[in-house]
């Protein structure tokens, strides 16, 4: 019986938390194809029900968070705190809102404890659409500097964006002319 | 005397591990409180100036801890480094320290909260939320000193000593080391004082602040100012405050009230400075405000304003505010409100250039073409706004 329950415990450790390679060219999620000239690794771990995140060499050095269209009056990502709630998406917002709404919830993932500067939002293309793109810089709260970009759109009443994130410290520029490549020739499914 | 440890009364963000039985706590308070006015007056430091225990003592391990951490932080951006502001407080402390002010070093922590705290080797830290709560330079010494009686009473010793042999220590310590400052908030709590040494320095802290010529009559306005606001909250992060770690009843202000007037009087000339306090916060308002709107607690933030309409502080900026808390609580009526109190702010000297930005967005989301006039002027009086690229793509957009 004991050799059951190290078994079954075996089998279900080895079920959860891995990652799944994205090889390189094209790639899609739920909502989103993008190119990629590298390869990625798709998190088991979803920060909503309408997200993916790919990273290269660990989430907290690198992170690109795909947002899959989310509906009028729902959160981009799920709470983690009961005490501090995700601000909710509305079709009607405007870009600097939508900074806004992005900024916030990744601040409400590390429950309020991060600052985060968003500059230089500017119109872009969201592929065949037209979308807006801003940097964020912030510190984490192991103090890591943190520089990312983001691209968004909404269609059809619906947000979709892509959320490149790294640490400032040689990751950003690591991949940042990979994440470039991937936004300029995203799409929307 | 001895090691002192950290005076922790920060906020409880993350798990707000406040304590399970308050109703308990104020019973505890109101008997301690009662107990310790007879000790009134008889309060002494309890080390020399200066005094750094032995690296090899129990002590001296948590010292250069904490030592540690104070390095950190001397690099971190959570602290503000306006020289002015930091001096004014720095100088405040030094008349309520006294001898004891070379071996006291404040930071200044941008978080809107209300808190305040002190470390074992002289590290004091005041969050930027506390200045904006505090209306005069003698509440902001009742602070500074409620600090400083725990820090000269060496309390934090008996506390440390109680739990190092705990978890509570540990939890603390790692959350410090590893985790970075903006943690601490999650640990904090664990280390607060006991409800007798809350009294302590509540009345040691009275003499302390009367001696550096402020009116102890200042500490039980503070307290139900805090309070009164603290009723008024009405956020998801419950108790983000002072009270988190320290006792919240009625029964504190009424010791503080019943102590000034038995032993300090009323009449006697001393210093407020409000008009001082006010001209060192104003240039810092605009930015400890925007970060206390941000927390989305419009109780919380609309007392705050009116409390700060009634300072005396720039109409222009207060109605700013208030145009974007109504803008971001977006309650019936709440967008029209909004809308009349950017155009007050705006007809008034002194607006901040964002009063027209911001009532610009509004209207462009209302699809109404004066937005246009407001954004153009805000690129007018602010031609490098960082944000200047959006703002002509909305007039674009209008157009």
């Amino acid at each position: 019986m004991k050799t059951l329950y190290i078994i079954t415990l075996i089998v279900l450790l080895s079920g959860c938390g891995q990652y799944t390679l994205v090889p390189a060219g094209n790639a899609k999620t739920t909502a989103i194809s993008v190119d990629t000239p590298i390869a990625w690794n798709q998190s088991p771990f979803t920060l909503g029900p309408s997200t993916t995140v790919w990273t290269a060499d660990g989430e907290t050095l690198n992170r690109v968070i795909f947002i899959n269209g989310v509906e009028d009056g729902l959160a981009v990502f799920k709470n983690t705190s009961q005490d501090i709630t995700m601000p909710l998406f509305d079709k009607s917002m405007l870009p600097h809102e939508i900074e806004e709404l992005i900024i916030s919830s990744i601040d409400n993932l590390s429950q309020g404890q991060v600052k985060i500067d968003a500059t230089n939002l500017r119109p872009a293309n969201f592929g065949t659409l037209d979308g807006f793109r801003f940097d964020l810089e912030y510190f984490t709260v192991n103090g890591l500097l943190t520089r990312g970009s983001a691209l968004a759109t909404i269609n059809d009443g619906k947000l979709y964006a892509i959320i490149f994130n790294a640490a400032s410290l040689h990751y950003y520029e690591k991949y940042s002319q990979e994440v470039e490549k991937m936004f300029s020739s995203i799409s929307i499914i | 005397m001895k090691l002192i440890l950290p005076s922790i009364i920060l906020v409880i963000i993350l798990n707000p591990v406040v304590n399970a039985n308050d109703d308990q706590d104020d019973t505890d308070f109101i008997e301690a409180s009662r107990l310790e006015a007879k000790n009134f007056g008889t309060y002494e430091p309890t080390f020399e100036p200066g005094y750094r225990p032995e690296i090899s003592s129990d002590a001296g391990g948590f010292w250069y801890k904490v030592d540690k951490i104070e390095e950190r932080l001397k690099h971190s951006p959570v602290v503000i480094r306006d020289p002015i502001l930091n001096n004014y407080v720095e100088e405040l402390t030094c008349k309520v320290a006294g001898i004891y002010c070379p071996h006291i070093r404040v930071y200044i922590i941008d978080s809107p909260h209300f808190n305040a705290s002190m470390f074992p080797n002289g590290m004091m830290h005041i969050w930027s939320g506390l200045l904006l709560r505090v209306q005069n330079e003698a509440q902001l010494s009742a602070v500074l000193a409620h600090e400083i009686a725990h820090f000269l009473l060496s309390h934090q010793i008996t506390q440390w000593r109680k739990l190092r042999n705990g978890a509570a220590v540990a939890t603390f310590m790692d959350a410090f080391l590893t985790a970075g400052f903006a943690t601490l908030a999650v640990a904090g709590n664990t280390m607060s004082f006991s409800r007798l040494q809350e009294a302590q320095a509540d009345f040691y802290g009275l003499e302390l602040m009367e001696k550096a010529g402020y009116s102890p009559h200042e500490a039980h306005v503070l307290w139900q100012q805090i309070i009164n606001e603290s009723n008024n909250d009405d956020s998801k992060a419950k108790r983000s405050d002072f009270f988190a770690s320290h006792p919240k009843n009625e029964q504190r202000v009424n010791e503080l009230l019943d102590l000034s007037k038995k032993h300090f009087s009323e009449k006697k000339d001393y210093q407020l400075n409000k008009a001082q306090y006010i001209d060192v916060i104003a240039p810092h308002y605009l930015a400890f405000m925007d970060e206390q709107i941000k927390l989305q607690d419009f109780g919380r933030t609309e007392f705050l304003l009116k409390s700060h309409r009634s300072l005396g502080l720039p109409k222009s900026i207060i109605d700013y505010f208030r145009a974007k808390m109504h803008a971001l609580r977006k309650n019936d009526g709440d967008l029209e409100q909004a809308i009349i109190l950017y155009k007050n702010s705006i007809i008034e000297k002194d607006t901040p250039p964002q009063a027209y930005r911001d009532l610009g967005f509004l209207l462009t989301k209302k699809k109404d073409p004066i937005a246009t006039e407001y954004l153009q002027t805000y690129l007018r009086i602010n031609p490098e706004a960082p944000d200047k690229t959006i703002v002509n793509f909305y007039i674009k957009m209008l157009n």
